[in-house]
């Protein structure tokens, strides 16, 4: 029975197998995204011109990916968190929160590059655009879910109350997507110029998901990385509340 | 001054001590808590019959309170398992009166037990005047409980756990804050809960000399 | 007795300490406040407040709505008395409800009737308020469920009111785009209601009392110790 407690907390505390693997996994994926990325740039570097549009398209080749990215560490603190609940494995819980403040990061990064776009083209920084503005809701769910893990002191309580908000907010996602489409039919009717996205010419295709492979390989680095802390952190607590 | 004599109030009968076929035991296999990662107790085994009394003593920091709050469902064991023998839902059975007493500063002690005497199942309608003579709140009954003394919410709480009858109650220092009256209205409420066949797992540091089992964890 | 009657009876119980605890006169405080100070902030034309006095009015309700939930678990939390409400022989999910409900009566009711008064206060058009009451009281029960969730997943918490807001917010940002579209078509073409957008309200709202009731129910029990 002790033995099994033992288990239990060590599983909290000392994933072997996961460190292991991830000791493993850690060069591998980050030299990855590192190639892909500086692939990715070189492309992008090579892209001519839009005739409308001039050299500022080349900011598509971050924001895009980056705006994929927000979403798609949206969906990883979902699968991860769920992982956790279902299985209960505290390594899901460990993800998610590694994985929280990486997509916040690449959130805000959509929402500037799109300001940075924004500027020549509008002439004005920020439009309410639909896509801009599910972004900006979508940055303060990740802060929302940053704060909640925060402010909790005890880390099992935290685990489990930034759960249940990852899925609360994972319904949340689509529905404030579908709002603000409507929102911005209601006030804007489709005159404004977005990202041309569905007629890409070829040329501007390729370097596009080179990059989206690329950040998506950063995205696992860093969470990586992150994740193999939050586990050290996690040791650190056993050792000290063993002291 | 508590006066308990002119009590007319008789709580509900559970499958008496007696009645061995029907006796309702509780049950705490194996039962784990541990607090953050620290293991505050593992491997507590007991059963409690019908009818019984279990002190539960040791010092600041050995889980009492955990216990108490696990039996309720109010945390989640480590490890293990608690039942009852007849195998039906514990957390729905049980009064918990704690260290905070989730009394309503803004409520009356009659309107107290007044809302208390409808959180429950039974069919008996108990005599609110009853359980607030037992309280020694008579006079006290119809100002608000915030004004009420440390000693008179612990009193008044007290006087809910007659006002919805469960089989079991899980007291964590009953005696808290009580003068010699009110801890001889803990021991009173704690012999009739026992006579009626009920159980009660009671948290003290000072000996309780009417429990007929005890456990000292260890810290 | 039933579980029906225990409910009943915890619901009159939280009407009872809602009404006691003084909580709603601070709660229409705040909305006549905001109303007066969007005259100082965006000049007193009454074109403009007339233009401008619907989304005011469903921000400020908003905003309202989140102040006065703020407590709704924290003081029980607090005073053990969600123990006692866990240890109800009730679903914890029903005992919620007939809390929540307690506070849509006790506090939102009384709020949504001075709704015309502030919007008056606005210089909002006569035929405005009809349909600006009905898409409040469609979208309302969604604010009071999302922002529970929010409050009891902030119980216990420092500071747990700006944690709410932080968490809410993005969540009500559907019920506002609707609150808000309904009345921006009733402005266009006067004395009509957006049935459409008050439909979608209703049916956000009725989602979000069947979904928002389990969530509340698991944020509480992670937030015992």
């Amino acid at each position: 029975m002790l033995e099994r407690l033992e288990n239990l907390s060590a599983l909290y505390a000392n994933p072997h197998r996961f460190m292991k693997l991830a000791a493993r996994l850690h060069a591998p994926v980050w030299s990855v995204a590192l190639v892909v990325l500086a692939l990715g740039l070189f492309m992008v570097s090579g892209v001519p011109d839009d005739y409308q549009q001039g050299a500022t398209v080349r900011i598509m080749f971050v924001h895009v990916p980056a705006a994929w990215m927000a979403l798609f560490a949206y969906s990883f603190i979902f699968f991860a968190s769920l992982v956790a609940v279902v299985l209960r494995h505290p390594l899901g819980y460990l993800a998610a929160r590694a994985a929280a403040p990486v997509g916040a990061v690449f959130t805000l990064v959509a929402l500037v590059t799109g300001a940075l776009w924004g500027q020549p083209m509008w002439g004005t920084w920020w439009v309410w655009d639909a896509r801009l503005t599910s972004v900006l809701v979508l940055l303060f769910i990740y802060l929302g879910y940053i704060a909640l893990w925060e402010a909790i002191d005890d880390y099992g309580r935290a685990a489990r109350a930034t759960s249940i908000l990852a899925f609360v907010g994972f319904v949340n996602v689509p529905i404030v997507k579908f709002s603000v489409d409507w929102w911005n039919t209601l006030h804007q009717p489709a005159s404004v110029s977005r990202f041309a996205r569905p007629a890409l010419h070829a040329d501007f295709l390729y370097p596009l998901l080179v990059m989206g492979v690329a950040f998506l390989f950063l995205f696992l680095a860093i969470t990586l990385t992150r994740l193999q802390m939050e586990v050290l952190r996690q040791r650190l607590r056993v050792r000290q509340s063993e002291i | 001054m508590v006066k308990t004599e002119n009590f007319s109030y008789t709580p509900a009968v559970f499958p008496a001590a007696a009645d061995t076929k029907n006796q309702v035991s509780l049950r705490v296999e194996n039962l784990a808590c541990a607090r953050g990662l620290r293991v505050v107790f593992a491997d507590l085994n007991f059963t409690l019959a019908g009818g019984g009394v279990l002190h539960v003593s040791g010092a600041n920091g050995a889980g009492k309170t955990s216990l108490l709050r696990m039996i309720c469902g109010l945390l989640a064991p480590a490890a293990g398992t608690i039942s009852l023998s007849d195998s039906t839902p514990l957390a729905p059975q049980c009064h918990y009166h704690g260290h905070a007493d989730g009394l309503k500063n803004t409520l009356t002690p009659r309107e107290t037990i007044f809302y208390e005497n409808r959180f429950s199942t039974s069919q008996e309608p108990s005599a609110a005047e009853d359980l607030l003579v037992l309280a020694g709140l008579r006079k006290q009954a119809d100002q608000r409980v915030s004004t009420l003394s440390a000693g008179q919410r612990r009193r008044l709480a007290l006087a809910r756990l007659l006002a919805a009858p469960r089989r079991l109650w899980l007291l964590d220092e009953p005696y808290t804050a009580l003068d010699a009256a009110g801890r001889d209205l803990v021991d009173t409420l704690v012999r009739r809960q026992a006579e009626a066949g009920g159980l009660v797992v009671l948290a003290a540091h000072e000996p309780v000399p009417l429990a007929d089992n005890h456990l000292e964890l260890d810290a | 007795m039933s579980g029906r009657h225990i409910l009943q009876a915890l619901f009159a119980r939280e009407l009872r300490l809602v009404l006691r605890g003084g909580h709603l006169m601070p709660v229409i405080a705040f909305v006549f406040i905001c109303v007066m100070l969007m005259p100082f902030g965006l000049g007193p034309e009454l074109s403009l407040l007339q233009r401008l006095a619907p989304g005011l009015l469903w921000v400020i309700m908003l905003m309202a709505i989140l102040l006065s939930l703020d407590r709704m678990f924290q003081a029980d939390f607090e005073d053990g008395g969600l123990d006692q409400l866990m240890l109800l022989p009730v679903a914890l999910e029903g005992a919620i409800m007939a809390k929540i409900s307690a506070h849509f009566v006790g506090i939102l009711m009384p709020v949504l009737a001075t709704m015309p008064l502030a919007g008056l206060l606005l210089n909002i058009r006569p035929d405005t308020v009809m349909p600006m009451l009905a898409a409040l009281l469609a979208g309302a029960p969604a604010l009071v469920m999302l922002g529970a969730i929010g409050a009891a997943l902030a119980v216990g918490v420092r500071r747990a009111g700006l944690l709410t807001v932080l968490i809410v917010t993005p969540l009500y940002v559907p019920v506002i785009v609707f609150g808000a579209g309904a009345l921006a078509r009733s402005l266009a073409a006067p004395g009509t209601l957006d049935v459409a957008a008050i439909a979608v309200l209703g049916l956000i709202s009725a989602a979000s009392i069947f979904l928002a009731p389990p969530a509340i129910a698991a944020a509480l029990r992670a937030g015992l110790r």
